[in-house]
């Protein structure tokens, strides 16, 4: 096998394979799914946590507070009209602090804070307005403070707002859309024109030909997944492990592609095939969607093991104790692609040229 | 000419019930242009899938410079040059572009692309899209294809169709060129005085099995009768034709017959076609 060689087809698929309708639509659709989410029912230009604090007293938590610039703080005269800003959702989370807060802290007493959270405010929101609070708590008292946070829910009963419903969909759609339709679409139209018969009867191998098309698919879909977590704010914590998660769920969606296109003979057939597969894809995707569904549904679907590791880490800030059961199994759905991959394209030769 | 550059034995192949090869056996020596000729469904683009290591044979045995092509199909492939029967470039790119990814897929140092552009008449197209070229042009950037490896043996598969006299001619005088060069080249082809013009031998397969193999000239020899044609006014004035087999006992009392009661307008010798040969073994034509 040579390097060089998958150099130069990859090189000619991303020269020359990047201007097929397949690959715009691949990469075109979820970022215009990411527009139409965010243009309903959130902002691209959704800034800071926004925390409300209603102070008995007079903390030097909320002076800390109010020079943090990664919230946007507003203090209230009243508990009442905190907790209608956080019922109307100006506010994401509203805490109220008793008169003698900060010598309890300080004195390292027990205390109980109230924290009002907005039903429909983004877990990302309500996760750093926490810390935030808790980091100037711990600054002040100079130790980690024993006080005990009552949530109390406010506004829409589910509790999880629609953009954050539809992420888990729209990852699904950028990692698999290009992962899975690019490097497809593009053996099945070289099958089609002939032209992979032309490169396997030079010295590039057919081991060769598959990795570059593959490596298309990988790269492309990492690039969206990668784009389409930014454009939703939800590219901000573990990067590490999220991007294991988008390598990993890349190579899901191009060994499928290209598994698919190994028994597909025209563009037609493919189009059709994906189309099919769509449920099995996206299933775990509307399962997210709607929580009137039970959620071990979604568990059924190989592709789960990718989307909710990514929604654990990217909104409820999960990390690699929460989310590792999920990695060893998606890894093990991988290495039987794998496998299957490799028997099925050795065997294309034969049919194709 | 001396060592074989493809030796094949008795080989098979079938698709499903269909057999396309039935046990057939030849050899082309270094340095020869054999024509391969047959009908469509006649077994020749199988045959050339086998020889290049695109499909195996189910049974008997193909050596490609003495490689042995379904083992070795990879050594074998780096040091021969196709041109396949359907077009299959990238439509997308340009025709330099498709010769230089070629030409870099083969690892060619120091590719002159322009020349071989000039050589099959493309130098002015270079930098078109093949979208853009003519079915013509196409094919003879096909054959251009071929050509970047300078390869020790060339699989021709119906180069000149579709193409115009001139262009045909040119890509005749490349094959001919390249046989100068040293290559082997194995041709197909439905051009019959084609064959005839640039075939050293010339092999005839029908329904999977090879029926005759041979210099052109041997053939004709073998099977072929040469004949005199005549054109002769009647008493009415009308125009008919007359021939006269060369080569037998009667031939020169039916000659001086023709002379002494016909009134003959034009007289000339005719040698047999391959295709008549090809007609008078296998009873069909090699169009069909």
């Amino acid at each position: 096998m040579s390097v060089k060689r998958i150099g130069i087809l990859l090189r000619k698929e991303f020269g020359h394979g990047t201007n097929s309708y397949f690959f715009i639509f691949a990469v075109a659709a979820p970022l215009i799914f990411t527009v139409f989410v965010n243009l309903i029912f959130g902002s691209f230009l959704e800034g800071k946590a926004k925390l409300g604090i209603f102070d008995h007293g007079s903390s030097r938590v909320v002076a800390s507070l109010r020079e943090m610039k990664s919230i946007d703080l507003e203090e209230f005269a009243s508990e009442e009209e905190l907790r209608g800003s956080v019922e109307r959702g100006t506010r994401d989370v509203g805490i109220i602090l008793q008169n003698d807060f900060d010598s309890k802290i300080a004195n390292g007493e027990p205390t109980t804070v109230t924290a009002y959270i907005w039903g429909e405010s983004l877990m990302k929101n309500r996760a750093i307005a926490a810390s935030a609070f808790m980091h100037q708590i711990r600054t002040i008292s100079g130790k980690e403070p024993p006080i005990d946070i009552t949530p109390v829910s406010l506004g829409e009963k589910e509790g999880v707002p629609w953009k954050d419903r539809f992420l888990p969909m729209i990852v699904l759609m950028a990692i698999f859309i290009s992962g899975f339709v690019v490097p497809a679409t593009s053996l099945v139209d070289e099958k089609e024109k002939g032209t992979i018969g032309a490169v396997l009867t030079t010295p590039a191998t057919q081991a060769e030909f598959f990795i570059a098309k593959g490596l298309m698919g990988i790269i492309v879909s990492i690039s969206m997944g990668m784009l389409t977590l930014i454009l939703n704010h939800a590219f901000n914590t573990r990067l590490g492990l999220l991007m294991l998660l988008l390598f990993l769920g890349a190579i899901m969606a191009s060994c499928g592609g290209l598994m698919l296109a190994a028994y597909m003979k025209s563009m037609a057939s493919i189009y059709s095939t994906i189309k099919g597969l769509g449920i099995i894809l996206y299933g775990p995707g509307i399962v997210a969607i709607f929580p009137q569904i039970p959620q071990w549904v979604g568990k059924l679907f190989p592709t789960y093991y990718v989307m909710n590791p990514i929604f654990e880490i990217a909104r409820k800030g999960g990390s690699w104790s929460t989310i590792n059961r999920d990695i060893y199994v998606l890894i093990g759905i991988l290495a039987v692609l794998i496998a299957l991959a490799g028997v099925i394209t050795s065997k294309t030769r034969q049919y194709e040229t | 000419m001396s060592a074989d550059a493809i030796r094949v034995d008795n080989i098979r192949f079938s698709y499903g019930e269909i057999t396309a090869v039935n046990g057939i056996s030849f050899h082309v020596e270094e340095g020869e242009i054999f024509g391969f000729l047959g009908p469509n469904g006649a077994g020749k683009s199988t045959t050339i899938k086998m020889l290049t290591g695109q499909l195996s044979p189910k049974d008997g045995e193909i050596t490609v410079l003495g490689l042995d092509v379904t083992r070795e199909s990879g050594a074998v492939q780096s040091q021969i040059g196709i041109c396949f029967e359907r077009t299959n470039l990238y439509e997308q790119m340009s025709a330099i572009e498709n010769l230089k990814f070629f030409a870099s897929l083969y690892g060619v140092k120091g590719f002159d692309v322009d020349r071989l552009l000039a050589r099959v008449g493309l130098k002015d197209r270079g930098s078109d899209r093949v979208s853009s070229l003519s079915k013509g042009m196409k094919q003879r950037l096909m054959v251009a294809r071929a050509l970047v490896n300078e390869s020790k043996i060339l699989f021709l598969d119906e180069p000149t169709e579709g193409l115009d006299p001139t262009s045909a001619n040119n890509i005749r005088n490349v094959i001919l060129e390249e046989r100068e060069r040293g290559a082997t080249v194995f041709l197909t082809t439905h051009d019959m005085l084609e064959a005839d013009k640039l075939s050293d031998r010339v092999a005839f397969i029908n329904e999977g099995e090879i029926v005759a193999l041979d210099t052109p000239h041997n053939l004709k020899q073998r099977y072929g009768k040469r004949i005199m044609k005549a054109q002769v006014k009647t008493d009415s004035g009308e125009l008919e034709d007359r021939e006269i087999v060369m080569d037998d006992t009667s031939t020169a009392k039916d000659m001086h017959e023709l002379f002494s009661n016909e009134s003959v307008v034009t007289i000339h010798s005719e040698e047999a076609s391959l295709e008549d040969i090809f007609i008078q073994i296998t009873g069909r034509g090699l169009t069909g």
